[in-house]
């Protein structure tokens, strides 16, 4: 790779030497070979035969490959007799045979089904790396028998890799990588006894690895990465000693790691990650004392982490993450002194982290999180002061927080939400000035949340949630940091009032979560401040006054949450003309509020209009430095907590208040609204048909009303439709039939002494069909003749057209179905040129 | 080459590191079988996302009190594709809605372990196959629609034991044999039979074998 570089530097100063027309010092330069130069028509005909070929045949850089004399006298050679040599990437020997074609970065499109690799018996090095080079690799290749270094890289090759290239013996550089290669690794690669440097990542390469190539002696780097290769890693692997790097990522091998590769013991860098491999890590790997680089994560590797492993006194990167690996971490480890990142994140791991890990000073990056670490955290922790991320979440550690972690003056995120950690807030850790992450949430931390907090200028996420902190929230809180984006004291036990003096410029705040405290008086005006606020929970606290209208500009509100206070007056709204364009979330339950519902938001809330229920981009919410918002919220009879907010969970909840008046037409607009709880209060009027138009709904819930009139027959065409509740209302007539009514139970329309049909005992009489149910279901047949179908399936009738055919069914496009499978994402995120 | 691909590990790493861990969630994890099993066009199963610490949040899912899963509903929803067994393990699923849909292939058997199934509701499908007699088990069950498919054999006798049925509907289907009349049977209309070709009439206790016709 060295080489060749070097030769692409040597080329491009070549042409600039060109353009520059300094054709006297290329003279000089030549000088020495030209009187050798005889002419190899075969070769030059060959190479214009195939440049015709190409579908950019007149691709300026090729302009030297002519034998019109006119071309030629503007470029370097004197004579035609000189061609091919002096033409672009190719190069002669003494006896005017092309022995090196270089053409990478060429801008070639075209096949090398016209290449007539049979012209160039003495070619030794072939280059056509970063083209746009496309169809199969020609079996005629075999005829380059010269071939030292071949490099087709990074092209759009399709079909196989021939068996015939196990034909190129002399080959010590074979690199097919980048390309759209599919088929089976060439057993016949195992000929290839000179090959040193092995490519053909980037493919779509099946099958398993030959075990051909543990013969290759001469083997320092293989890279088969990024395929879809199957089967075990061939223990013969470990018979290459002078193998430096071996790359196997994103794959789908199976089975063990062969302890042989323990006898690797100048392997550097080994890459097994994102394949299915199982068993244990070989205690012989401890023998690879050459070894940087190991990276095992995403696998099935089970038992514990080898001690042996502590030998390997040259490691940088220790990343065993996403495994099911278990046991304690060995002390050992401690003596790995080359150390920068060690993953062990998303294994069964157990038992107390050993105070030796202190000892690895270089390190920048522990990865912990998602094991079930117990123990308290050792104090020895604190030496490590190159740390810039330390993730010890969702563990089950104890105790308090050390006072030495405020050494680890570099510490830029520090997570140690979801343990079991107790005392105060660790003060210590306030010497971590460049902290932009700080997460203690969900732990037994208790007493006040300090001021001194405030000094950390550089937060960015500040998770202090269900813990059981007192007293007041710090007025600097909310004006120590243009930086802060998260501010999470959720569920604690604060009280006092929501400080005042958020940041007027710069403010960019986008969460501000204080639900579950105990916090009183209004809702502070300045909040008009944090302009990028998009998750304002106040929920379940002890506030008072009315509603904060104004927050209805904020452009970019998209979750609120008022429930549980003591807010009262009217919804009046602020005088803008789009308030809550993005709003998608509305919780307002269980608060004093009168008057009539908004229906000004109702007309406005733009995101709760769009049609598609499919997100389209991300399904949730931003992750705001690796911080996800959640929300709990009252759906379907549950308290649900959402651990991600998604896009499209539409969500507006007013129930438990004294709303009265009817429901304004303008619901009928909110078309993507899922869940939609009007329950306990004092409505009036009829139920809008207009909900008909709600085509995602789940959840309606208008029980507890002063509602009349009847449930509109319509309703029973939303099929999403999943929890109803009509009940304690004053409706008449018969209960819709047909579609998701077929399901509801008696408790959904109990308390309404004028209803009547399934599911209640109380049969419709004669009035009550041919008065209220034969008018609906008129209506039905102009709109919607799937209506009439249901309503043959009631329990209780019979009568039903079989008329009705399979409409669905025909006209369904086949859709691939594409999830979002993880590996897979990643799969598309790494596939990618691999830069060596 | 290293530190090139370690960057985008360290990615990974990093949006892996704050998805929570999934915990036993045996009914997600069915559940999830099912959405692999079935075409998807207007993307209504987006929200099953198996990284969540139960299906609750998941649209077209409902649960109880304690999390557990007691209705699926997606009924006209465009989906095609297959049943999977694993919806046998949602012990407390009330509603399996998944009528007016292109689903193919057959009823699992496993259908029958849902033990508090009160509505199964698979009418307007592609489903082929018998009616699995392991339903018979299903002693909460009230709504038995699987009209509109193309269901063959016959109506299997175990379901004359399921004393809690209200409704059965198996028109417009292929099935054989002859119509129950015993048990929960006696009030079903016969309409509810129609367009079986090769459905004999009412049995006629005594008189008449009930698998006439079948094969």
């Amino acid at each position: 790779m060295i080489n060749c570089s070097l030769e692409t530097i040597l080329y491009s100063k070549f042409q600039i030497k060109m353009s520059l027309n300094l054709l006297f010092i290329l003279f000089t330069l030549f000088s020495s070979y030209l009187p050798t130069f005889v002419a190899k028509p075969e070769a030059a005909d060959a190479l214009l035969k195939w440049k015709t070929s190409l579908t950019n045949q007149n691709n300026p850089l090729l302009s030297s490959w002519s034998l019109d004399p006119t071309t030629n006298l503007t470029h370097v050679n004197r004579t035609t007799s000189t061609a091919p040599c002096s033409w672009y990437g190719v190069h002669c020997n003494d006896q005017g045979d092309v022995v090196k074609l270089n053409l990478s970065t060429s801008r070639l499109n075209g096949t090398l089904q016209h290449f007539t690799f049979s012209s160039f018996a003495s070619l030794t090095h072939l280059d056509l790396r970063l083209n746009g080079v496309f169809g199969s690799i020609p079996v005629e290749i075999r005829y380059l028998s010269k071939l030292v270094f071949l490099d087709l890289s990074s092209n759009h090759l399709s079909g196989t890799i021939p068996q015939e290239i196990g034909m190129l013996t002399n080959i010590e550089t074979l690199s097919l990588h980048s390309n759209n290669l599919e088929g089976h690794v060439p057993v016949s690669l195992g000929n290839l006894s000179k090959l040193g440097y092995l490519r053909v990542d980037n493919n779509n390469l099946s099958g398993s690895i030959p075990p051909e190539l543990g013969t290759l002696y001469n083997l320092v780097t293989v890279n088969m990465s990024v395929n879809f290769l199957t089967g075990h890693i061939p223990s013969s692997l470990g018979n290459l000693t002078k193998l430096s790097e071996l790359y196997l990522f994103l794959n789908n091998l199976t089975g063990l790691i062969p302890p042989s590769l323990g006898n690797l013991s100048s392997l550097r860098i080994l890459y097994l990650y994102m394949n299915k491999l199982s068993g244990r890590i070989p205690d012989e790997l401890g023998n690879m004392k050459s070894l940087n680089l190991l990276l095992f994560g995403h696998n099935k590797l089970t038992g514990s982490i080898p001690a042996s492993l502590g030998n390997l006194t040259k490691l940088k990167i220790l990343d065993v993450h996403e495994n099911l690996l278990s046991g304690v971490i060995p002390p050992e480890l401690g003596k790995l002194e080359s150390l920068i990142q060690l993953a062990f994140s998303h294994n069964e791991l157990s038992g107390q982290i050993p105070a030796s890990i202190g000892n690895l000073s270089r390190l920048e990056q522990l990865f912990f999180n998602d094991n079930q670490f117990n123990g308290s955290i050792p104090k020895e922790l604190g030496n490590l002061n190159s740390l810039v991320e330390m993730l010890l979440l969702l563990n089950r550690l104890s105790g308090p927080i050390p006072d030495s972690l405020g050494n680890l003056t570099k510490l830029e995120q520090f997570a140690l939400h979801d343990n079991k950690l107790s005392g105060y807030f660790p003060e210590g850790i306030l010497n971590c000035r460049k902290l932009r992450y700080l997460t203690l949430g969900n732990n037994s931390l208790v007493g006040p949340v300090p001021k001194s907090i405030c000094n950390l200028r550089s937060l960015e996420t500040l998770y202090l949630g269900s813990n059981q902190f007192s007293g007041g929230i710090p007025q600097c809180l909310v004006n120590f940091s243009h930086n802060l984006t998260v501010l999470d004291l959720r569920l604690n036990r604060l009280h006092g009032n929501i400080p005042t003096t958020f940041l007027k410029r710069n403010n960019n705040l986008k969460t501000l979560n204080l639900n579950g405290n105990q916090l009183q008086g209004s809702i502070p005006g300045t909040l008009i401040d944090c302009r990028k606020l998009e998750v304002l929970d106040l929920g379940d606290n002890k506030l008072t006054g009315g509603f904060p209208h104004w927050i209805d500009t904020l452009p970019e509100m998209q979750v609120l949450v008022l429930r549980g206070n003591k807010l009262n007056g009217t919804l009046h709204t602020s005088n803008t003309e789009t308030p809550f364009p993005k709003l998608r979330i509305l919780d307002l339950s269980s608060n004093e509020f009168t008057g009539l519902l908004p229906s000004k938001y109702f007309k406005n809330f733009k995101a709760l209009m769009s049609v598609d229920g499919a997100a389209s981009g991300e399904f949730y919410m931003d992750g705001k430095s690796m911080y996800y918002d959640t929300v709990e919220l009252g759906v379907k009879g549950l308290r649900l907590h959402l651990e991600r907010i998604s896009v499209v969970y539409n969500t507006i909840d007013l129930s438990v208040n004294t709303f009265e008046g009817e429901i304004p037409d303008t619901i009928g607009q909110l078309r993507s609204l899922r869940f939609l709880n009007l329950s306990r209060n004092s409505l009036t009027g009829r139920i809008p048909t207009n909900l008909t138009n709600l085509v995602r709904l789940e959840h309606l819930d208008l029980s507890s009303n002063k509602m009349v009139g009847k449930i509109p027959g319509q309703l029973a065409s939303l099929t999403f439709l999943v929890v109803v509740n009509f009940s304690q209302n004053q409706l008449q007539g018969a209960i819709p039939k047909g579609g998701q009514f077929n399901t509801f139970d008696s408790s959904s329309f109990q308390g309404n002494n004028g209803l009547c049909g399934f599911p209640l005992t109380k049969n419709c009489g004669d009035d009550g069909v041919s008065s209220s149910l034969m008018p609906e279901e008129d209506e039905d047949e102009d709109e919607d003749e799937d209506d009439t179908f249901f309503n043959g399936f009631s329990w209780e009738s019979v009568a039903m057209g079989y008329g009705f055919g399979m409409l669905i069914g025909l006209g369904i496009g086949w859709f691939v179905f594409y999830l979002g499978k993880p590996r897979w994402v990643i799969r598309i995120t790494e596939k990618q040129p691999i830069q060596t | 080459m290293a530190w090139g691909s370690l960057g985008a590990l360290l990615l990974i790493l990093s949006a892996a590191a704050f998805t929570s861990t999934v915990t036993a969630n045996s009914e997600g994890d069915a559940l999830y079988a099912l959405r692999r099993s079935l075409n998807d066009p207007d993307n209504v199963l987006q929200s099953w996302d198996p990284n969540l610490v139960n299906p609750c949040t998941w649209f077209h899912i409902t649960c109880d009190q304690d999390n557990r899963v007691t209705r699926l509903d997606l009924g006209n929803s465009k989906l095609s594709g297959h049943l999977v067994p694993e919806l046998g393990k949602l012990e407390r699923l009330q509603y399996l809605e998944l009528y007016k849909n292109s689903i193919q292939g057959t009823i699992p058997a496993e259908i029958g372990n849902l033990k508090s199934l009160i509505s199964l509701d698979l009418y307007n499908n592609n489903i082929t196959g018998n009616i699995p007699p392991t339903l018979g088990n299903l002693k909460s069950l009230v709504f038995l629609r699987l009209n509109d498919n193309n269901l063959t054999g016959r109506i299997p006798r175990e379901l004359i034991g399921v004393s809690s049925l209200k409704v059965v509907d198996v028109s417009n289907n292929n099935l054989c044999g002859t119509i129950p009349t015993t048990g929960p049977f006696e009030h079903i209309p016969l309409s509810n039979f129609e367009n079986n070709p090769r459905l004999e009439g009412p049995e006629l206790l005594g008189l008449v074998s009930y698998d006439t016709n079948c094969s």
